[in-house]
């Protein structure tokens, strides 16, 4: 069930790129808007199927893969999953559809959103620490292309920007990833066979120092943060969308999931660090968007500031917070992107895109 | 029915919501054959079911017995918010003022907006208006009324930039926001740490606890100042005064609501959450001196202003001024009596203004004269709703003052003297707004000055019998005082403040030209009093600079320091990939150097520590 999710958008990929060439770049655009159509309606379903009462991964799916290096492909989805997996489907959809029909290269255009799309979902899904850093790695090729091919003036240097900060992100997780399994002797990295207690405390804190130094690049967390403006200002408008609604959710859904979910000593140990990490965030993001004339800057300093509260709420980790983090990922992935739809339709006015100058609209 | 009806309250701010749906497809411009009007009747008409449900209601309530309502929003983990909601002859009434006076500026604007190409969309953001207001009315719980007062904010915000092609309407829109945001910030600031510290924001669970609470004094202190910015904020009082001023750049039907009930809505929340500043005596403080400020500066402020309706807006913010003292005393019927009286009269003067304005297209009352042979109800409607709002005639304003003259007469004298100097000063400056509009030789642009046509003279007329009838509802209310126990020290001593008032007023001399006083202290005087006491200006240098300063300063270090170390780390990595670039020479005896080199350099560095 789960895997739909994954391999629907993949399907569409073959679709849109085995598509003739005679075909109007129309078709392509449609064939995509139905994929992601389908999609969406399948994780509504799949939300509606959730049994609420249950703690535990739901609809899960087990594939043997390379077992001895532990990696299997295993989904599944709860509670902190579902509503970010449907977010995913959602904004997709409307990054697709918010897309001017003229774009350049239209058919490589529409692969890559899918690509990023089951990408992101696979992440949200995977229940094995492989499969997740499989999928957090797929997602970046496509968006890197995105930003390099259909971005601003600058898209050169904010994809490498984006590509080095995250690869960075991406190493420091592997490492962690491994430091967290094999250090405590385990061969399997299914979520709930790891058991990092067994661990000395520095050990645990070490390695969540470095998933937080990881996601916190992701979220992004200030002073990890400054691929996010120059990232937004050069990406188009759908692809800003897919950036602060879903993508920047992968690093907060990551520090839940494993900095919280596999550390929690250590955690608990930092938990003052981390509050006052996430308020520095918020008030330098804030700040920051204050003195910014460029719209796209200001909404991305802004987001920086916002996904500062996740962390803050996590910090406390009470069960209350940590349905306010997801509660905060959500409306933020709704409020960012709708923003940078909103930024895109002042960009699309003949005035220049300061906003100083656009008392009149 | 009427059980049901009343049991239903809570529909009663969703009509003004609804209305405001249904407009959608005019304010798209998805309808455009029959024009923006249809929109305008759907409101005027979900307006009315309002009314009607509310006036059932309010008749049901003074003689049965409701059941509250609370309805169950969001309940997780250790959170659970329930919305209270308040039926009583009181938050109903409030409820029926809101509808009313909204019904009265719907009708008004009918006239005054009558050529304007955005009415759909001014009809929609006043069914929003009234819809957050009355529900402020009927709420009884903070966090529901916190909710309010945002979407109280937001609305403010998209009224006053109703014209938002002119730039004055800009920053006055985004002041509004701004200012107000300030205040609600804070006041979210209190309402989450009161519901961390009494488990709970229903109003009646909040006056049990506050009844046994033991806070140490930092704590309630702090509280208690945060309960009290957001109303600070929403009524205009001094620090947060200055939106109201330029919210005047909005229609005017938005503001006769804005001035009558929106003000008020601020006052009604202090009101509800008076048994809880109790706690804190600073709070209580704080909110006297506030009002005492605002009331006496506003009065003196509003003086000097010609703008017909800066003018009245400050008077406002004094009348507000009065309303935070008697809620700092905690005489809180004087408060609300004081506030009903004040939003009727002070919309009808509101409807005059507008007429006034809409006929003269001037909002100078130095380039008015003359008007009263001409636009005898308008004329009329200033003046009664000017008798209503002073305490002179016995009519509404009159009543209220005299309650609160009564209420502070043995214990805080001084404050009498407050409220008879406000109200002295208030009939000084209307009376210099009477002459000087309608009074004298007409002007260019008063000459040609018709009465206004029925959609704005209804509801005017309509609102000048109300105004005249405030002292019969009073009565029937029972909310007169007995003759026999009347302290007629204070009456006289009301009216003879009133009445010097007017003296004054009519006896300053006038100079209908905008010229400037000779003496330099009266020059000095006019300056600080039209400018606000120059509080914008010292805005500008303190808390705007400071934003600004640390904004730019945080930018910079972005961009130059923090973004500037990554993309040092990136350029020296290149710089020193291209210069090594450079040792490739392809001569195998270099290679074998380096390589040697490198060796004996190990080979150094390893037996090194053993020397």
């Amino acid at each position: 069930m789960l895997s739909a999710l994954i391999w629907l958008p993949i399907l569409g990929v073959l679709l849109v790129g085995l598509l003739p060439r005679s075909v109007p770049p129309k078709t392509a655009r449609v064939t995509t808007l139905i994929v992601l159509g389908l999609a969406f309606i399948w994780s509504v379903v799949l939300g509606s199927q959730f049994d609420v009462v249950n703690p535990d991964a739901q609809f899960q799916e087990v594939l043997p893969w390379i077992e001895r290096l532990g990696l299997t492909y295993r989904l599944g989805l709860d509670g902190l999953s579902l509503p970010l997996v449907i977010l995913n489907s959602l904004l997709t959809w409307f990054a697709v559809y918010s897309t001017e029909e003229s774009i350049q290269r239209p058919r490589l255009y529409y692969i890559l959103v899918l690509m990023l799309n089951a990408g992101v979902a696979g992440a949200f899904l995977a229940e094995n620490l492989l499969l997740f850093f499989l999928f957090y790695e797929v997602e970046l090729i496509p968006l890197y292309f995105l930003i390099a091919i259909w971005g601003g003036a600058q898209r050169g240097y904010a994809a490498t920007k984006f590509l080095i900060y995250t690869a960075l992100s991406s190493i420091l997780i592997l490492m962690a990833f491994l430091g967290a399994v094999w250090l405590g002797g385990g061969t399997s990295f299914e979520y709930d066979t790891i058991h990092t207690q067994g661990l000395p405390l520095v050990a645990q804190i070490i390695l969540l120092g470095i998933l937080l130094v990881g996601f916190g690049i992701k979220i992004p967390l200030v002073p990890f943060h400054t691929w996010l403006p120059d990232a937004h200002v050069e990406a188009s408008t759908p692809i800003s969308v897919l950036l602060a609604g879903v993508l920047l959710k992968l690093g907060t859904y990551g520090l839940l999931r494993f900095g919280l979910g596999l550390f929690p000593e250590a955690w608990a140990v930092l938990a003052p660090g981390l509050a006052t990490w996430a308020v520095v965030s918020v008030l330098y993001g804030a700040l920051t968007a204050i003195a910014q004339t460029d719209m796209k800057k200001m909404v991305a300093y802004s987001s920086i500031g916002h996904m500062g509260y996740i962390l803050l709420a996590a910090a406390a980790a009470t069960p209350l917070s940590i349905l306010a983090t997801v509660f905060q990922m959500v409306s933020h992935g709704l409020i960012s992107a709708l923003l940078f739809l909103l930024v895109g339709v002042v960009y699309q006015k003949p005035k220049p895109a300061i906003s100083p100058s656009c008392g009149g609209y | 029915m009427q059980e049901f009806l009343l049991q239903a309250s809570w529909w009663i701010p969703c009509y003004g919501l609804i209305g405001a749906v249904l407009t959608l497809p005019w304010l798209t411009g998805y309808i455009r054959r029959t024009g923006p009007r249809p929109a305008a009747y759907i409101n005027l008409v979900m307006t009315v079911v309002a009314l009607i449900h509310g006036a059932i209601a309010f008749q049901a309530s003074l003689h049965l017995d409701p059941q509250p309502i609370v309805l169950h929003w969001f309940k997780a983990a250790d959170l659970d918010l329930s919305f209270m909601i308040d039926i009583s002859p009181v938050s109903l009434g409030a409820a029926e003022l809101v509808t009313g006076m909204s019904i009265l500026a719907q009708i008004f604007a009918l006239g005054y907006m009558e050529k304007d190409w955005g009415l759909a969309r001014f009809f929609a953001l006043m069914g929003f208006f009234e819809g957050a207001m009355s529900g402020l009315a009927l709420s009884d719980s903070l966090f529901l009324s916190y909710a309010l007062l945002e979407i109280l904010t937001l609305s403010t915000y998209l009224l006053v930039g109703f014209w938002y092609a002119q730039p004055l309407v800009v920053t006055a829109a985004r002041d509004a926001f701004l200012t107000k945001r300030v205040g609600d910030v804070l006041l979210l600031m209190g309402v989450v740490a009161l519901a961390t510290i009494a488990g709970t924001l229903n109003f009646p669970d909040l006056y049990e606890w506050a009844e046994t609470a033991t806070l140490s004094p930092t704590v309630s202190t702090l509280l208690g100042l945060a309960l009290i910015a957001g109303p600070t904020g929403k009524c205009a009082q001094f620090p947060l005064h200055l939106w109201l001023d330029e919210a005047m750049e909005g229609p005017n039907p938005a503001s006769i609501l804005r001035n009558s009930v929106v003000v008020g809505c601020g006052a009604y929340i202090l009101i509800k959450l008076q048994p809880i500043l109790i706690l804190s005596p600073v709070a209580s403080i704080a909110i006297v001196v506030l009002g005492t400020m605002t009331a006496i500066g506003a009065s003196l402020v509003a003086l000097a202003q010609i703008d017909i309706k800066r003018t009245l807006s400050h008077s406002t913010s004094a009348y507000l001024g009065l309303v935070f003292i008697s809620i700092g005393m905690q005489w809180t019927n004087f408060a609300l009596l004081l506030l009903f009286a004040h939003a009727i009269a002070k919309a009808l003067q509101f409807m005059s203004v507008g007429s006034i304005i809409i006929t003269s297209s001037t909002q100078d009352i130095t380039e008015m004269g003359g008007l009263w042979s001409r636009m005898p109800a308008t004329t009329t409607a200033y003046v009664v709703g000017s008798a209503g709002l002073v305490g002179l005639l016995p009519l509404g304003g009159f009543w209220a003052l005299r309650e609160g003259v009564n209420a502070f007469w043995y214990d805080n004298p001084w404050l009498v003297a407050v409220l008879l100097l406000v109200n002295l000063l208030t009939a000084v400056n209307l009376t210099r707004v009477f002459r000087l509009v309608f009074l004298g030789s007409p002007h260019a642009k008063t000459r040609r000055a018709p009465e206004v046509g029925w959609a704005m003279a209804v509801p005017m007329v309509s609102l000048i019998v109300l105004t005249l009838l405030v002292p019969a509802m009073l009565q029937h209310l029972y909310l007169l005082p007995d003759w026999a126990y009347l302290n007629q020290t204070a009456v006289l001593l009301l009216a003879l403040s009133g009445l010097i008032g007017c003296v004054i007023g009519a006896s300053i001399r006038l100079t209908r030209v905008w010229s400037r006083p000779i003496q330099a202290p009266l020059k000095f005087l006019q300056d600080l009093l039209a400018y606000d006491f120059y509080v914008e200006q010292l805005y500008r240098v303190s808390v705007v600079w400071g934003v600004n300063v640390l904004s730019k300063a945080s930018a910079w270090f972005d961009r130059y320091v923090v973004d500037g170390i990554v993309n040092f780390v990136g350029l020296a990595s290149i710089l020193s990939g291209e210069s090594l670039k450079y040792s490739i020479s392809g001569q195998s005896q270099i290679y074998v150097l380096t390589i040697l080199l490198g060796i004996s350099l190990l080979g150094i560095l390893l037996i090194y520590p053993m020397w």
